[in-house]
């Protein structure tokens, strides 16, 4: 063990310019690169693309926003409102090519105006207050659940046959399998409603205000999160897992695998720092491009445990042919995905020489 | 020096003499309620289309109040009184004396005259589309307003004394008045601090300045607080009311003996006055063969009306009368359009009757496939349609196409989303669907909403329930001759002309008259109404009858009232 650490840190000092010179041979070959120039055109006219069926798609779905409006009231709005509606909403009664370039400025300027569904507030506000939610915890349930996973995949592709491989990951993956809100509120009803230990609705107890300061407040953020991050981690980690795993045994057959272990590495070094860092690649990929998904929100849990969100703020959207919530909504989306696969041909250029 | 100390040992004797004869109500608390809203944004102009539920009559407040168990009678609010003038061409309202704004300054007839200039002036502002039949608006004292109708307008009493009064010194200077989001509001209504808001909740305090007493002279509300929770969706409201953590909600519940009464029968309650709008089902009359009134009556005898309101509504409900008017318009019902429907045999479950009936319309089975067919020889296929995920109609247009089919029809239920279903039944799209009604004060909104066929576009969208697209000159000429007269025998009258119109020419088969959604706890407050003292709607989404509950509810111990 001494010796071991002794190794490492006796080498540090040689390694370090090194590594440091071959990163920025990689950031100088991704500018230099033809095969990323070509991408970044190809990422504009995409987005183009995307932002323009962000607006033509939702206006293709039958029913308008104001004649829906009517219909939430149920004949409790008299129809000769109609007028004093129109007037409010002049913005999405305007020619459609009027409205698609008042809607280019919008993405320009951000400022995408009053909502439809909450109006005259606008949509900056609408999406704002339930974007929090949706970021923590979809931030907090996917890094775990990808951790986690990973971490039992190189686990048993290590000791293939072994416990994990054998028991943990077939439960894994049945559970991964289960459609979600099934397995959501089986959570709510034994542990929330029978047993009573967690709360079923809410990210926090509604009766304390909202204070980031206050300790009372933060551990009900907690108490509130736990239901909801457990039945997504349970249900996201097989797939992790999986994958992980393939991608290890693919590895682990490596000559060098084999060569490290002529070296008498120990076991430990070549598990995470010879295999797993070569396996994980594809996986941090696809973690990535995940992450766009992840903004148009966890719908089932906020159905399920009433947790505030952009999922739930994005079907109120829709069932009200809110078109600036739709398209704010859709924009984040869209740029989510977009940079989320530029950081990852960025990535493939860096690590894959034969990409430059 | 005796005196004096013999005058307030008088006075200490009185004192104690008189707080052991007023009973006083326990005063405090926070009530938590959740009567559907879902959407967040600080929004309390009660101008917007859809601004924050207690914006309407617990922030501002209107002149009138109507309770919807009152059968139409006006409670006076802000005004203490109404008359119309001798010639109908204009109504006089008296504006109540010594009400307060939020902020101390004084009601008077300026704030009203300014909230209908307001109407008049800015557009936008008129979601009541009051500009329809009011011109102008005199203040004749501190206390009067004279408004001035275009022509003879007999509900527009109903409609002035319904809109929220809002204070011209704190109104005044709004820049844009659609645009205006109103965080700071001051009202003067029992509810007008907003104490907390966020995505999830928000809670509204008292008024200080409350101009309401009872009848000992404390100040109402007995509460001090009012919290919205917002859920997503019903059936996680459902658990947090089942689980006591709500004390006022205005849900459907499913089969809510077992559910929730059984949970704890001492402190949950409920009760569906129906004395909703009736749910109807509409059959678009500019397609064959709902065309013909004779097809709509076999329709409306081979429903089993029984099974849907006892298995699709709960047994929440029971079947409506043949001319659609609930419990709440019983002193309405024609006795000359009921009598046509029993001879006739309509809106009876009989489906021998519905197949005679058919069969003699020339609706036969030409082909021998089990399906009739239509005089041309087409198989009479049609798809019912229900708002997908609106468990309670859908289990109803299940059963109903069932009975379709039993008397020979190939009838198929079809579930799209909301915006899509809206749109066919307004875009004639549709064949057969079910749908809501409008409540009223008097049955006059239900019968306009049916049939005006002004309300038809001239782009062919039918507003308002006229999915059915069935008009007539004589609904047309009925409809207004009611808005011309004060007169109740002459309202009366009319109506019956309706009924029988209704009867005749099927324009909707009546369902059931729609339960009204309303469950409460009293685990921390007592005085909702009950069955029994049915004193206002109970259902908090239903705005007139909450500014009554929420001035008549009180917490029951020091808990409740502490929190």
């Amino acid at each position: 063990m001494t010796t071991a650490v002794g190794k490492r840190a006796a080498r540090k000092p040689d390694d370090d310019p090194g590594m440091l010179t071959k990163l920025l041979d990689g950031v100088y070959a991704i500018f230099k690169s033809r095969f990323l120039r070509r991408r970044f055109v190809f990422y504009l006219v995409a987005a183009f693309a995307a932002v323009t069926l962000n607006f033509i798609i939702p206006r293709l779905m039958p029913g308008d926003p104001v004649q829906l409006l009517f219909a939430r009231f149920q004949g409790k709005l008299d129809p000769r409102a109609f007028e004093a509606i129109k007037e409010q909403f002049g913005f999405v009664q305007g020619p459609l090519f009027e409205q698609y370039l008042l809607y280019l400025r919008s993405i320009v300027t951000l400022d995408f105006g009053p909502s439809i569904m909450g109006f005259p507030v606008p949509v900056a506000q609408v999406i704002g207050s339930s974007l929090r939610w949706t970021l923590i915890l979809a931030g907090i349930s996917s890094v775990m659940s990808f951790l986690i996973g990973a971490l039992l995949g190189v686990l048993a592709a290590w000791r293939r046959g072994g416990r994990i491989d054998t028991i943990l990951l077939p439960i894994a993956s049945v559970f991964g399998a289960f459609p979600y809100f099934f397995i959501a509120l089986i959570a709510v009803y034994v542990l929330g409603f029978q047993l009573d230990v967690f709360p079923t609705s809410h990210a926090y107890n509604t009766a304390i205000r909202q204070d980031w300061a206050s300790t009372e407040f933060l551990w009900s953020v907690v108490y509130h999160m736990i239901l909801p991050l457990f039945t997504i981690v349970v249900t996201a980690t097989g797939g992790w897992m999986l994958g992980m795993r393939n991608n290890m045994i693919g590895v682990l057959s490596q000559d060098y695998i084999v060569m490290a272990e002529a070296k008498g590495l120990s076991d430990r070094r070549i598990m995470l720092l010879y295999a797993a860092r070569n396996a994980i690649l594809p996986s941090l990929t696809a973690f990535g491009m995940s992450f766009g998904f992840v903004i148009a929100g966890l719908l089932l849990t906020e159905i399920v445990f009433s947790y505030p969100g952009m999922g739930y703020t994005f079907l109120l959207a829709v069932n009200a042919r809110d078109y600036p919530v739709m398209q704010g909504i859709y924009l984040m989306i869209t740029v989510t995905v977009l940079v989320a696969n530029f950081i990852a041909d960025m990535s493939y250029v860096l690590l894959d020489p034969r990409a430059r | 020096m005796n005196k004096i100390r013999l005058l307030s040992a008088f006075a200490v004797l009185l004192l104690a003499v008189g707080l052991a004869g007023a009973q006083m109500t326990p005063r405090g608390g926070t009530v938590v309620v959740s009567d559907g809203e879902q959407l967040v944004g600080k929004n309390f102009n009660p101008f917007s289309p859809d601004p924050l539920n207690f914006t309407d009559r617990f922030i501002y407040e209107p002149m009138l109040i109507f309770n919807p168990v009152d059968g139409g009678v006006a409670t006076p609010w802000l005004a203490t009184g109404y008359e119309y003038a001798e010639d109908l061409q204009s109504v006089t309202f008296n504006i109540r004396e010594g009400v307060m704004w939020s902020d101390g300054e004084m009601l008077d007839s300026g704030d009203v005259a300014f909230t209908f200039n307001l109407f008049l002036t800015v557009p936008a502002t008129d979601i009541a589309a009051i500009r329809d039949f009011l011109e102008s608006v005199e203040v004749i004292d501190d206390s009067t307003v004279q408004f001035n109708l275009n022509r003879v307008y007999t509900l527009a009493h109903e409609l002035i004394g319904s809109q929220m009064i809002v204070p011209e010194h704190n109104w005044a200077d709004v820049e844009d008045y659609a645009l205006f989001t109103n965080s700071e509001p001051v009202g003067t209504g029992a509810m007008t601090t907003v104490a907390d808001f966020n995505e999830q909740s928000y809670t509204l305090c008292r008024n200080e300045n409350y101009w309401r007493m009872d009848e000992s002279g404390a100040q109402l509300p007995y509460v001090d607080c009012i919290r919205q929770v917002l859920f997503q969706g019903n059936d996680p409201a459902n658990l947090a009311l089942i689980n006591g953590e709500l004390d006022w909600v205005g849900n459907f519940v499913p089969d809510i003996e077992q559910t929730f009464i059984a949970q704890n029968p001492d402190k949950h309650g409920y009760y569906f006055w129906p004395g909703g709008a009736t749910v109807q089902l509409y059959s678009n009359t500019s397609k064959e063969p709902f065309s013909d009134v004779n097809f709509r009556r076999a329709l409306s005898m081979a429903i089993d009306y029984e099974a849907v309101t006892s298995i699709g509504m709960y047994g929440y409900t029971s079947p409506a009368n043949a001319v659609g008017l609930g419990p709440r318009y019983d002193s309405w019902v024609s006795a000359d359009a009921t009598a046509y429907a029993d001879s006739t045999g309509q809106t009876r479950y009989n489906p021998d009757g519905a197949m005679a009936l058919l069969d003699e319309s020339g609706y036969v089975d030409s082909d021998g496939d089990g399906i009739r067919n239509l005089p041309g020889g087409d198989n009479i296929d049609f798809k019912v349609q229900v708002v997908n995920g609106w468990t309670d109609w859908v289990t109803s247009v299940q059963i109903m196409s069932q009975n379709f089919q039993d008397v020979g029809l190939s009838a198929t239920v079809e579930t799209p989303d909301f915006g899509a279903w809206f749109s066919a039944l307004q875009n004639a799209t549709y064949e057969v669907s079910i749908g809501w009604g409008t409540a009223g004060n008097t049955p006059y909104n239900y019968f306009r909403n049916l049939l005006l066929s002004e309300l038809i576009s001239d782009e062919g969208v039918a507003n308002a329930e006229t999915w059915s697209r069935w008009t007539s000159d004589e609904a047309d000429a009925l409809l207004s001759a009611f808005t011309e007269t004060a007169d109740a025998a002459q309202h009366m009258d009319i109506v019956n002309q309706l009924q029988m119109l209704y009867v005749e020419n099927m324009p909707a088969i009546p369902l059931f008259p729609g339960p009204t959604w309303y469950e409460y706890t009293t685990y921390r407050f007592t005085g909702f109404p009950t069955e029994d003292n049915y004193y206002a709607q109970g259902s908090p989404w239903e705005r007139n009858s909450a500014a009554i509950v929420i001035s008549t509810i009180h917490c029951i111990d020091d808990m409740a009232c502490g929190q």
